[in-house]
């Protein structure tokens, strides 16, 4: 499957209203939901074609941007969520041996860096665009992430 | 112009963290930072990387790519593809692209590549660190992939000032076309000049360890392999050896 395509389709779909899109095209079908309210997800589903192969990859992406919190989705607290820009491996300090750029209960500015993701041996920094307090880290460290993917939430003052 | 500005020590602790520096200072478009010896020299992960003093090319290139930072797995491949061109034509050395963008000469590796991105003043910069090796000609024995030099391949000395130039040169005319033609040119280019697609390969994510076939490169520059049971899946992340190259095979070296 064409990485590449299945990012422009769940691009798409986060930049528009449509709650659901189905694609058949060469022998594949992708479907790509999403679950508005307390889920906030979004899910794709890849299947090959014919349906007699029953195997079939399953592919969670979760929500972008404006996706609430879980934590904070009880109270008002405005939150803002630091999602990942590219597919790569996700890094929470700059080496190996080296502190985290930044933990749960710390608060950081606008524009400081949170982590690394690394794609095609290119180390990107990333920055979170607004300043709060770090409430929650959503990815482990050194696991792929996948595009738009959550990976910290903040607490906005 | 790539290395027009130019500042050049004899000792750092590495290039990259130097360019960075001065990226985030605003430094302009292409300035070089270059070294004799680099006491922390650095690969991915981390890795101990090792060079003799006044040997190698050691240099990393400020940069600000207008193309987003989704499309940067261009940048990564037109690294490779710069000092594959260079060997070639100053030298006549037949080079061999690893994914992303190691070279390899006869299974040996000859230069490596690490690139780190984030935003200063100017906006987004990638930072291109290359380490080449021009006149090393013993190696550590830590190193699981087998090196070689520009005067072990051509058994005479070069003039690492001469490198300089023309990796300048080279990776300028790389990066322009990535800029103006996109990552799917580069990737054309790519292709070209690796001999890894279609063969086994050896993929090492974390602990784990398997055997691939590397298909293909796409215009984003993931690779596309194949498992043993003929699955599929692309790679944007962790270490590719072909099972070609090197005989012990099975990373990069042991640091």
């Amino acid at each position: 499957m064409d990485l590449q395509y299945l990012r422009k389709l769940l691009k798409l779909v986060n930049e528009t209203n449509v709650d659901e899109i189905e694609i058949e095209e060469g022998g594949t079908r992708i479907r790509v939901t999403r679950a508005r309210a307390a889920a906030a997800s979004q899910h794709v589903m890849y299947a090959p074609m014919p349906e007699a192969h029953p195997a079939h990859a399953h592919i969670t992406a979760p929500a972008t941007t404006e996706a609430p919190a879980p934590a904070a989705a009880a109270d008002d607290t405005k939150t803002f969520t630091v999602t990942s820009p590219i597919v790569g491996t996700f890094y929470r300090a700059p080496a190996p041996d080296a502190e985290s750029y930044v933990q749960v209960g710390q608060t950081i500015a606008a524009g400081s860096t949170v982590c690394i993701i690394e794609a095609m041996k290119i180390m990107n920094e990333i920055e979170s665009d607004r300043g709060g307090k770090v409430i929650r880290i959503l990815a482990e460290n050194g696991q792929p992430v996948e595009y738009n993917q959550p990976l910290f939430v903040l607490e906005i003052a | 112009m790539f290395g027009k500005t130019r500042q050049h020590f004899d000792t750092l602790e590495s290039t990259n963290p130097t360019a960075r520096g001065l990226a985030l200072e605003g430094a302009p478009h292409g300035a070089a930072v270059t070294a004799d010896y680099q006491s922390g020299g650095r690969g991915r992960s981390d890795r101990v990387w090792h060079s003799p003093r006044g040997e190698n090319l050691l240099v990393s290139y400020v940069t600000y790519p207008a193309r987003p930072m989704e499309e940067w797995g261009g940048l990564s491949l037109l690294a490779g593809v710069a000092i594959h061109d260079v060997l070639h034509e100053e030298f006549s050395i037949d080079g061999d692209l690893k994914w992303p963008n190691d070279v390899l000469v006869g299974g040996r590796k000859i230069a490596g590549v690490l690139i780190e991105g984030g935003r200063s003043v100017l906006g987004a910069y990638a930072v291109i660190g290359i380490g080449l090796n021009v006149n090393q000609r013993v190696f550590d024995a830590q190193y699981v992939l087998p090196a070689t030099s520009i005067a072990l391949e051509c058994g005479r000395d070069a003039d690492r000032e001469a490198v300089f130039e023309a990796m300048s040169k080279r990776l300028e005319r790389c990066f322009v076309r990535w800029t103006e033609r996109g990552s799917a040119a580069i990737a054309a280019a790519w292709r070209s000049r690796t001999t890894m697609l279609g063969r086994p390969a050896s993929v090492r994510n974390g602990a784990e360890m398997e055997t691939v076939t590397a298909l293909d490169i796409g215009a984003d520059g993931g690779l596309l392999v194949e498992d043993s049971l003929g699955r599929r899946r692309t790679l944007f992340a962790g270490d590719v050896i072909p099972r070609t190259a090197g005989e012990r095979g099975n990373g990069e070296h042991e640091a």
